[in-house]
């Protein structure tokens, strides 16, 4: 099942006009495919997929799952097919790693009954995915953040939801982490599940990214989107992000100033 | 094995604890007597006058109210907790037993609670939603722990002002100020079988749709948006979480008064020992609540031959208990 923007618009309310985020935007997550937004801070990257996921109500186009209306579904049916990672997850108490990806099956499981033998082998699979077996007896809030990390992703894949949405999944995390994140995407792209995710790193986006939207942030809903490697390149992302950008082999590299 | 062992435990410490309870007060009944009387009494076998008057007339409405209205405001803590995502949370902290409370002196104040029986809860559980959607309103966008304590400080100042204020202007009622003291002291001095009779039905109910809510509490401790990617109608979710705590906080007050902290610190005890799952904690608070509140009611009869309020005990222990919860969260935090 795919997701998909239709001619949407976000906007947020400014001093004397709304700053239009994102206009006439089509866009498909689909699965296979790895699709990642890049934009300065406050371009809408998190509106953008809050909205897909239905948090947000957007001005102007809509959001469609499979050939419905988002809202056609219920929300256990769209929690079957979309999950979403949040940028930032604060645990209240205690709980060990194993009971938070357990979380994940709730919506497969009925309000009353408990979870079953095969939801704990869906979590015991999820954690192995993610290479957190030895985690899952663990005070989530004892974790690093790598581990949190992997952990959190674990509840996604629990969910057995084909389309992932991950809101800057790499940016509390150092590049030792943040490579295998994204390595394990891949992987998770490669058997089937389509990606969704916001990133910082544009040299990482570039690298990781099948496809790409790129928010320019001007107030008036520019963007640009496409293959990745078309999309993130020097001049428009010098444009963009008001730095100097140079294409050296394949690697991107930045200095302040254009 | 050891879950099943450790609850049953639990669940034998509660009976037993209400059997001590049946044996403390003028009259002297030990607990073999006390359980003597009891076989009897399942057999069908009549009771001496004496101990059918004290024990069952007096002693066993008032254990069994204390126990009930313990379940339903530990209950009505795990919720409140699960609800705002925070151990500081809890129906007296955040004044939702006090908006109750203050509900329920208009009530008196106005005379409309002699109409029916049903008035009062009624009326206390009105407060007990209305404060809480209150606090939804003015915290909906600042969710962090110091907002959402300070609103409760400001809703729980307000509701006990407008107690006041009800009072004072109904001061040359005599009787009418009598009743209100003593009933918002918290107490169950007085209370007996007809308390017992309206408040358990809506407790029971209160208690059961608590734990039918156990898997979207479960889900919140992920963020309320993160919750509704994952099923949960979080509109739908506050409106049930809200009558829950409404009808537990408002029975259980309009029975026997505001009996303060209990709401906070079972949850606590509870997590500990059963765990933050709320398929668990939620029954372990009930249990641990009708406890708490049966020592403090049976502490205060044992220890002071004059009449203090259970409501005083489980406030001066309550008190302590938060100001250090306080300090560890923030240390946490910091």
């Amino acid at each position: 099942m795919t997701l998909r923007a239709e001619q949407l618009g976000l906007k947020v309310p400014g001093p004397r006009a709304d700053r239009w985020l994102i206009r006439e935007l089509d866009l498909e997550v689909a699965p296979g495919t790895v699709t990642v937004i890049v934009g300065p801070n406050g371009s809408g990257k998190t509106t953008l997929l809050r909205t897909l996921l239905g948090l947000l109500d957007p001005p102007e186009g809509r959001v469609l799952l499979g050939d419905q209306p988002l809202s056609h579904h219920s929300l256990r049916a769209r929690a079957r097919v979309c999950a979403w990672l949040p940028q930032r997850t604060e645990l209240p108490w205690a709980m060990t790693a194993r009971e938070l990806v357990m979380l994940g099956r709730a919506p497969h499981l009925s309000a009353l009954a408990g979870p079953g033998k095969h939801d704990h082998d869906q979590v015991t699979a999820a954690l192995a995915r993610v290479r957190a077996e030895e985690l899952g007896a663990r005070d989530v809030r004892t974790l690093s953040g790598g581990e949190l990390q992997r952990v959190l992703l674990a509840r996604l894949l629990a969910t057995k939801a084909p389309l992932l949405l991950l809101d800057e999944p790499t940016t509390a995390l150092d590049i030792g982490h943040a490579l295998g994140l994204l390595e394990l995407v891949r992987e998770l792209a490669a058997a089937g599940h389509g990606v969704l995710m916001s990133m910082h790193e544009l040299e990482l986006a570039r690298r990781y990214g099948d496809r790409a939207l790129l928010l320019r942030g001007d107030g008036a809903g520019g963007h640009a989107i496409g293959a990745a490697k078309q999309i993130l390149q020097p001049g428009s992302l010098a444009e963009v992000f008001g730095v100097g950008a140079e294409l050296v082999g394949e690697q991107l590299r930045f200095t302040t100033g254009r | 094995m050891i879950r099943a062992l450790s609850w049953s435990i639990a669940v034998l410490a509660l009976l037993l604890a209400a059997g001590l309870a049946l044996t403390v007060g003028p009259g002297e009944f030990g607990l073999a007597e006390v359980l003597a009387h009891l076989a009897d009494k399942l057999r069908g076998v009549e009771s001496p006058p004496m101990a059918e008057a004290i024990l069952w007339q007096l002693r066993l409405p008032r254990v069994l109210l204390a126990m009930i209205v313990g379940a339903a405001l530990g209950c009505a803590g795990a919720v409140t907790q699960g609800l705002f995502r925070n151990p500081l949370a809890s129906p007296g902290v955040l004044g939702i037993s006090t908006g109750a409370a203050a509900a329920v002196v208009i009530g008196f104040a106005l005379g409309i609670d002699e109409q029916a029986l049903w008035i009062t809860p009624v009326l206390a559980a009105v407060g007990a939603g209305l404060i809480l959607a209150l606090l939804f309103g003015l915290t909906v966008r600042r969710r962090d722990l110091a907002y959402l304590l300070l609103t409760g400080v400001a809703l729980n100042a307000l509701a006990g002002a407008v107690s006041t204020v009800t009072l004072a202007l109904f001061l040359d009622r005599h009787a009418l100020a009598q009743k209100a003291m003593t009933w918002m002291l918290g107490s169950f001095d007085g209370r007996g079988f007809l308390q017992l009779g309206w408040a358990s039905g809506p407790i029971v109910l209160g208690l059961l749709a608590a734990w039918a809510l156990h898997r979207p509490l479960d889900l919140l401790v992920l963020g309320e948006e993160t919750a509704a990617t994952l099923g949960v109608d979080r509109g739908r979710l506050r409106l049930l979480a809200a009558t829950v705590v409404g009808v537990l906080v408002g029975t259980a007050t309009a029975a026997v008064g505001a009996i303060g902290f209990v709401g906070l610190i079972v949850p606590h005890l509870a997590r500990s020992l059963a765990g933050q799952a709320h398929v668990r904690l939620i029954p372990a608070s009930m249990l641990m609540g009708a406890a708490l509140v049966l020592a403090a009611d049976t502490l205060s009869r044992a220890l002071t031959p004059m009449f203090v309020a259970p409501g005083a005990v489980t406030s001066l222990l309550g008190g302590v208990f938060f100001l250090w919860l306080l300090r560890r969260q923030t240390s946490e935090v910091g």
